[in-house]
């Protein structure tokens, strides 16, 4: 599928009904969700007034720019953004810095070093915020966020799992 | 890409990963790039270790690779490949002795190690932005001082001869372009997984054979490595066969 046919894929939808669309062929796979999906995921989590809910993005990702065309389509085209929780406290308008893969959290480059980011830390896009080690292979995961790192969510040199939360950040820090 | 058409060499470094990536801070440069020294005073190993080598005597380069479309569930395949690229070429040059890939990315032989491979991946959005390959090689060391994990070798002990590490650079450069394509096919992630893992099982340490393996729990058994999954883990089966999966802190070899 190229580029324009994405583009033109991810507009249809958004003027559709659908909230949500996968298409899969063969190792190809893409899936788009509409501003509907999560318009209707925020219904529900108002209802439910819940804490750890999956991170739901708010926006339509029609306004996203496509991800370079010669990439797996691995559809993350929504931004990390929670929904506002309407009962205030501390994690409001914060977002999360997500492991992509499973492996060992490493906080430094090595035990010698300082940590990438501490608490306070401002965080750019493109930033390394930490290293998840796996099978010998060490992966430096930079920030998709920017913002001040408010919160580091796992312990250094624990094992982490896949969209596992690593640390909170305060887009407006 | 091909590895090796830029390459630049200095004459001493800390690491040649720590040098690429200090390059690739300032400046763009092209996938393929190799930084090489024969003096590396603080190589990385792994994490919180170093990698060890004598003035002249042993090869370290790095590699500038951009995997393109490699997200990160694949990245094994990427250690896969420059396993068998690097055990390729060193076997090409060490005619009558027995290169294996030590799981998951050492190069061996018997049981002493020749090679050993650090990549460093930058990651972000589910993408693998770029890759620094980082390899070691004992070519002329007839002696090491420093103690390890694992009982080193070198290519002057096997062969009882002096190499040109300039040509070993070449050869294995040549050997690993084989082995990596210039990117990872779009849309074959799987493909290439399984041919690559084919080739790497043919050349592994103790595939197919009985073995004794220490878990972390600290229980010893009988086992036979039979496969390696997409995300790395080692499949070995005991002697009731019972089919296990390990990570890599889950269990290591009891040495003989």
């Amino acid at each position: 599928m190229t580029h324009k046919e994405i583009q033109d894929l991810i507009k249809l939808i958004d003027k559709s009904k659908l909230a949500e669309f996968k298409l899969k062929n063969g190792d190809f796979e893409v899936s788009i969700r509409s501003q509907k999906y999560f318009e209707a995921k925020q219904r529900e989590q108002v209802t439910v007034v819940q804490q750890s809910a999956p991170a739901a993005p708010a926006q339509a990702p029609v306004s996203q720019p496509a991800a370079p065309a010669e990439q797996n389509y691995q559809p993350d085209i929504q931004p990390q953004e929670k929904p506002k929780a309407d009962d205030g406290g501390d994690s409001k308008g914060l977002l999360e810095i997500k492991s992509p893969m499973v492996g060992t959290f490493y906080r430094s480059a090595s035990p010698d070093k300082p940590p990438y980011v501490q608490v306070g830390d401002k965080v750019e896009e493109s930033s390394v915020v930490c290293i998840v080690e796996a099978m010998k292979l060490f992966n430096e995961i930079e920030s998709e966020v920017k913002g001040k790192i408010v919160k580091v969510l796992v312990d250094d040199a624990s094992p982490v799992e896949y969209d596992q939360p690593l640390f909170l950040v305060d887009p407006k820090g | 890409m091909k590895s090796g058409d830029h390459c630049i060499y200095v004459s001493s470094v800390d690491s040649t990963n720590q040098y690429v990536k200090r390059i690739i801070s300032n400046y763009k440069i092209k996938s393929g790039t190799v930084v090489y020294t024969f003096d590396q005073y603080e190589g990385l190993g792994q994490y919180g270790t170093q990698w060890y080598s004598q003035n002249g005597k042993s090869l370290a380069f790095s590699m500038y690779y951009e995997p393109l479309s490699l997200s990160p569930e694949h990245v094994f395949t990427l250690n896969m490949l420059v396993s068998n690229g690097l055990a390729a070429g060193l076997q090409s040059l060490l005619p009558g002795h027995n290169v294996k890939i030590k799981w998951p990315n050492d190069i061996v032989v018997e049981d002493d190690k020749l090679a050993g491979v650090l990549i460093q991946n930058a990651l972000k959005k589910q993408v693998v932005l770029h890759s620094v390959i980082g390899i070691g090689v004992n070519v002329n060391q007839t002696h090491f001082e420093a103690s390890y994990s694992r009982k080193p070798t070198s290519m002057a002990l096997l062969t009882s001869l002096e190499n040109d590490p300039g040509k070993v650079l070449h050869t294995l450069l040549q050997s690993l372009n084989h082995h990596l394509p210039a990117s990872m096919p779009l849309q074959k992630p799987k493909v290439l997984f399984e041919k690559t893992r084919e080739v790497y099982l043919d050349r592994l340490y103790g595939y197919d054979k009985w073995q004794t393996f220490q878990r972390s729990d600290s229980t010893i058994f009988q086992g036979k490595v039979i496969n390696v999954e997409p995300d790395g883990r080692i499949c070995i089966t005991d002697q009731e066969g019972n089919l296990q999966k390990y990570d890599l802190k889950e269990i290591s070899w009891v040495t003989r």
